[in-house]
């Protein structure tokens, strides 16, 4: 007699057919062994399904994704590609050095002096009328002596002033009439987004590309710059690492393939430069133009703030899951509601799901930030500083001011970044003083 | 009719994963999506763990690390699986192995002092339970943990998923990638080595 003791437990199980079954049931009738064996597994089973049943489970942990995040960000995928894409920048980045080189000394030798053979109207409209006019595609070359006209230097010079224009701003000192023609004329090219971003680049004005960058970015409409939002921390990533800080740091968390392809000096991609600096700039976007100007003004700041935050390990998330939409939706405002009402009541754990999901249901810009600033002030208070951070800069990327800078600068702090605090606070200054601190008149 | 097919298709791929959609969400880089994942699989990942693992304090750390290896490895996940059969793989897989880890650290640790007094226990407190009854459990527990973990790793496998995690052959079968007729058999060789392990607590 051949025993079933082998498909007793899908027999215990119900996972037998029927067939099988019923020949299992005809030889337990009249077998004891298998009898004995199907006692032991049930005996067996029950002890064991008792322990699991009274085993505690663990208590929800509503930090668990904080903890994980920290830990992941960015994808491996991402390192891998942007691992390639270093590689593949910091090739195409010698090739076109000397490539540069390498046209400037034929130009040179073909038409003797500085002055280019012949510029089209266009080229006389783009020429720099600034003091310097060819300090930063002279120093984008490499050689002192390249002509301004060239091919070469026509697209090598004007889309990377603005890298350039940005250790110039001191110098410089764009004048306002500059930034308002800067403002009027990247305005007529934002008609779409593709437009938005290349807009300085088609039509770079006169040694302000940094500014009028900064310009045109501010006037980018709010959807468009909530999708270059995401991309922020990546494009700060980007102005990090250059050479020498990457090869220091290795890739920076947060990077995306277009800040490591090499945009720093590669001809095709340079207008990806001066996108860098709009994207920056895109994080204090905002339809009032005096408080561009203001806004400008801490353009650096940002850059720093969001290469630091790159730096703690905040991939290019944060904005990601936050609905941007024209009116606020009642459930997100409800939950809005609650979320306050948690964090008020002492209970920042309990407002972090409901202020994540306010933000996913669709929140209108201004709701926007500030349930990130608070979303951020629940995380300080549950003593995750890094996603604390990471919701602070977000409510940066929709505008600026004191508040915003303060509390970054107390993140900073508390993770003992000395640096990052002053340059935080040194920006809250600049917005004036708290309005608890103004003296009376 | 190709756009019939086409959303019974995908009506089919729904109801054979409903995490379809947010892991394609993170594969497009919603990082932010796993978040999804995390909260809506970390009561089942951190109920295997704390039955498959001595130390129940190291729950929290093993749960953490189950959903960044799975972040980790979310390319690898195919779509023709179910998402939480996958992550139970890598769950079980992570569980015992920590579980493996801690015993044989537990074997090398050094033997008190015997002239030290050892340090007061306190009994943990359970509202239903008196002070010997819980224990008297905790004993229990301690044996029949013991007694599971000094099983062949393909048996105690289908023990944690079968008896502490309640999954049927069948289901157990599709997570470990064997047949379920490989599962029947494992089940009995495992019962059989508990039941003279465990024969007092019977």
């Amino acid at each position: 007699m051949k025993h079933e003791t082998h498909n007793l437990a899908g027999y215990l199980d119900g996972s037998l057919d029927t067939a099988a079954r019923l020949r299992i049931e005809q030889h337990l009738a009249v077998c004891g062994e298998c009898r004995k064996e199907l006692d032991d597994l049930k005996a067996v089973g029950q002890l064991l399904r008792d322990f699991a049943a009274s085993t505690p489970t663990p208590a929800f942990d509503p930090a668990l994704w904080s903890k994980v995040r920290a830990r992941v960000a960015p994808t491996p995928r991402y390192n891998v590609l942007s691992r390639w894409g270093m590689a593949l920048g910091g090739l195409t980045s010698a090739a076109v050095l000397v490539l540069a080189v390498i046209s400037a000394d034929l130009l040179h030798w073909d038409v003797p002096g500085d002055e280019p053979r012949s510029e089209t109207p266009d080229m006389v409209a783009q020429r720099p009328v600034s003091p310097q006019p060819s300090d930063a595609g002279t120093k984008r070359s490499g050689s002192p002596t390249m002509p301004q006209s060239s091919p070469l230097s026509k697209t090598n010079t004007q889309p990377s002033q603005p890298k350039d224009s940005a250790q110039d701003r001191g110098r410089s000192g764009a004048a306002p009439g500059v930034s308002g023609e800067a403002e009027s004329s990247s305005r007529n090219l934002l008609g779409r987004e593709q437009g938005a971003v290349d807009g300085a680049v088609a039509m770079p004005l006169p040694n302000h590309d940094a500014r009028s960058g900064s310009v045109s970015a501010t006037r980018i409409s709010p959807d468009i710059a909530s999708e270059h939002n995401a991309r922020v921390p990546a494009m700060a990533a980007g102005q990090a690492t250059r050479p020498g800080a990457r090869s220091a740091d290795g890739p920076l968390k947060g990077e995306t393939l277009d800040t490591v392809a090499g945009v720093e000096s590669d001809p095709p991609a340079a207008p990806k430069a001066g996108a860098l600096d709009r994207g920056t700039d895109v994080t204090l976007g905002t339809e009032d133009p005096a408080s561009n100007l203001r806004h400008k003004e801490h353009a650096p700041g940002v850059a720093n703030s969001l290469e630091r935050t790159a730096a703690y390990g905040m991939g290019n998330t944060w904005n990601l899951e936050a609905r941007d939409v024209p009116v606020s939706s009642p459930e997100a405002q409800d939950l809005v509601r609650q979320a306050k009402t948690a964090f008020n009541a002492g209970r920042p754990s309990g407002a972090i799901p409901l202020f994540r999901a306010a933000l996913q249901s669709g929140l209108d810009r201004p709701e926007r930030r500030d349930a990130f600033l608070r979303l951020g002030d629940s995380h300080m208070q549950v003593d995750s500083p890094q996603d604390a951070l990471h919701h602070y800069q977000a409510a940066l990327s929709l505008g600026a001011d004191r508040e915003v800078w303060d509390k970054i600068g107390a993140v900073y702090d508390r993770l003992g970044d000395r640096n990052g605090a002053m340059m935080a606070y040194r920006n809250a200054q600049q917005f004036g003083m708290p309005a608890s601190a103004t003296p009376a008149p | 009719m190709d756009a019939l097919t086409a959303v019974f298709s995908r009506l089919k791929t729904l109801n054979a994963d409903p995490d379809g959609a947010v892991i394609d969400r993170c594969r497009a880089g919603d990082t932010e999506a796993f978040g999804l994942l995390v909260d809506r699989y970390q009561g089942m990942v951190s109920g295997l763990v704390a039955r498959t693992l001595h130390d129940p304090e190291d729950t929290a750390d093993v749960t953490q690390e189950i959903f960044v290896q799975a972040y980790r490895a979310l390319n690898s996940f195919r779509a023709d699986a179910r998402f939480s059969t996958w992550l139970y793989r890598i769950a079980l897989n992570t569980a015992m192995r920590h579980a493996g880890k801690a015993a044989r650290e537990r074997k090398h640790r050094v033997e008190p002092d015997p002239d030290k007094p050892e340090p007061l226990e306190q009994v943990p407190s359970d509202p239903q339970l008196g002070p010997e009854a819980v224990v008297w459990r905790d004993m229990s527990h301690e044996v029949i943990r013991s007694a599971v973990h000094a099983l062949p790793v393909k048996h105690r496998e289908v023990v944690i998923l079968h008896y502490f995690e309640g999954k049927s052959c069948e289901e157990a079968a599709e997570i470990l990638g064997i047949n379920v007729g490989t599962v029947w058999s494992r089940i009995h060789y495992a019962v059989r080595k508990l039941r003279e392990t465990l024969k007092d607590q019977m």
